[in-house]
């Protein structure tokens, strides 16, 4: 009863979608389509201002976070032991780093096809260039200081290969016990499920967005979006299984 | 739901969580996990506790009344 439910939820929503895509390509709507364009021109004109604001506050909240939680995270209670939870600003510190590090990707991604052809704008496409480098030398640093953060506290998870080796996720994955790993198989589970439902979403508004602006770009958006979220909740249910 | 004494054990032997993990090569918050019942140990594990306690699994672990017939 439950799955025949789901499955007629899915048969409505997808009519839904299916009778608004039917109308705007049989009909169109001139001011739809002139307010799509408007919005597509304001973003492409203030692209190096909008990079440069989304890295300062990234940028700011990881190394404010990561310094708050460094303490908390290796605070010690009376009897000289590490307190079991992780601290919230970790959390806080790693998931702004993801934000950072693929929201740099997809808006160098993004803007690239906007200035490259643009002669004017190779100064844009320096300043672009270097904020992307920037965006992912701080990522990369706090991730490798966040990582010896852990091997600090937990030395049974120190590892001979560096951070950024290919060869470390695995390593650093064998050194987990059973428990730890148990969090990891659940979080990948349910991310695994829950991805799934949101690379549907994201095809239809994929679809709908290219409806809209007719511009294939915004489809690297949706896919980076769709990167960040499903890291994000994998993160997320990592600490809430870890919270119990 | 599996009930334990673990934490009975462990402060009868008088050691620590961080100890107790070392000696069975599992993390202080897998330990602490277990004795808050948490977390359910692999049989490995369990088996591992029992030795280091020097005692049965049974004495350390144990099925929640009538869980098995539930089940």
């Amino acid at each position: 009863m439950k799955e025949i439910k789901g499955a007629l939820k899915l048969f409505l929503i997808g009519g839904v979608i299916g009778v608004f895509a039917g109308w705007f390509v049989a009909v169109g709507d001139k001011n739809l389509i002139s307010l799509a364009n408007k919005i597509s021109e304001l973003l492409k004109s203030n692209l190096l201002l909008l990079t440069l604001v989304f890295s300062v506050i990234c940028i700011l909240i990881i190394v404010l976070t990561f310094s708050r939680g460094k303490k908390e995270f290796l605070a010690k209670d009376n009897s000289g032991e590490y307190y079991d939870h992780d601290s919230k600003y970790q959390i806080v510190c790693s998931i702004t780093g993801i934000i950072l590090s693929y929201g740099s990707f997809i808006f160098y991604g993004w803007s690239i096809p906007q200035l490259i052809n643009v002669e004017e704008d190779i100064r844009g496409f320096i300043i672009i260039t270097i904020l992307f480098l920037i965006n992912i030398a701080v990522s990369s640093t706090y991730q490798v200081k966040t990582v010896k953060l852990v091997q600090k506290r937990e030395t049974r998870l120190e590892t001979k290969n560096e951070v950024m080796s290919v060869k470390f996720s695995n390593e650093y994955f064998e050194k987990l016990d059973e428990a730890q790993q148990m969090i990891l198989y659940e979080a990948s589970y349910k991310n695994y499920k829950f991805t799934t439902v949101l690379m549907i979403v994201a095809i239809i508004i994929s679809f709908l967005l290219n409806l809209v602006f007719m511009n294939q770009n915004y489809t690297l958006l949706v896919l980076g979006l769709v990167l960040i979220i499903s890291q994000i909740k994998f993160i997320m249910s990592t600490y809430q299984k870890k919270e119990g | 739901m599996l009930r334990t004494n673990l934490k009975k054990y462990r402060e009868q032997k008088g050691i620590s969580q961080t100890e107790a993990g070392k000696l069975v090569k599992v993390s202080r918050q897998t330990i602490s996990s277990i004795e808050r019942g948490e977390y359910n140990p692999s049989i490995i594990l369990v088996l591992k506790l029992a030795e280091l306690f020097n005692t049965r699994v049974e004495d350390i672990f144990w099925l929640e009344e009538n869980e098995y017939e539930r089940d």
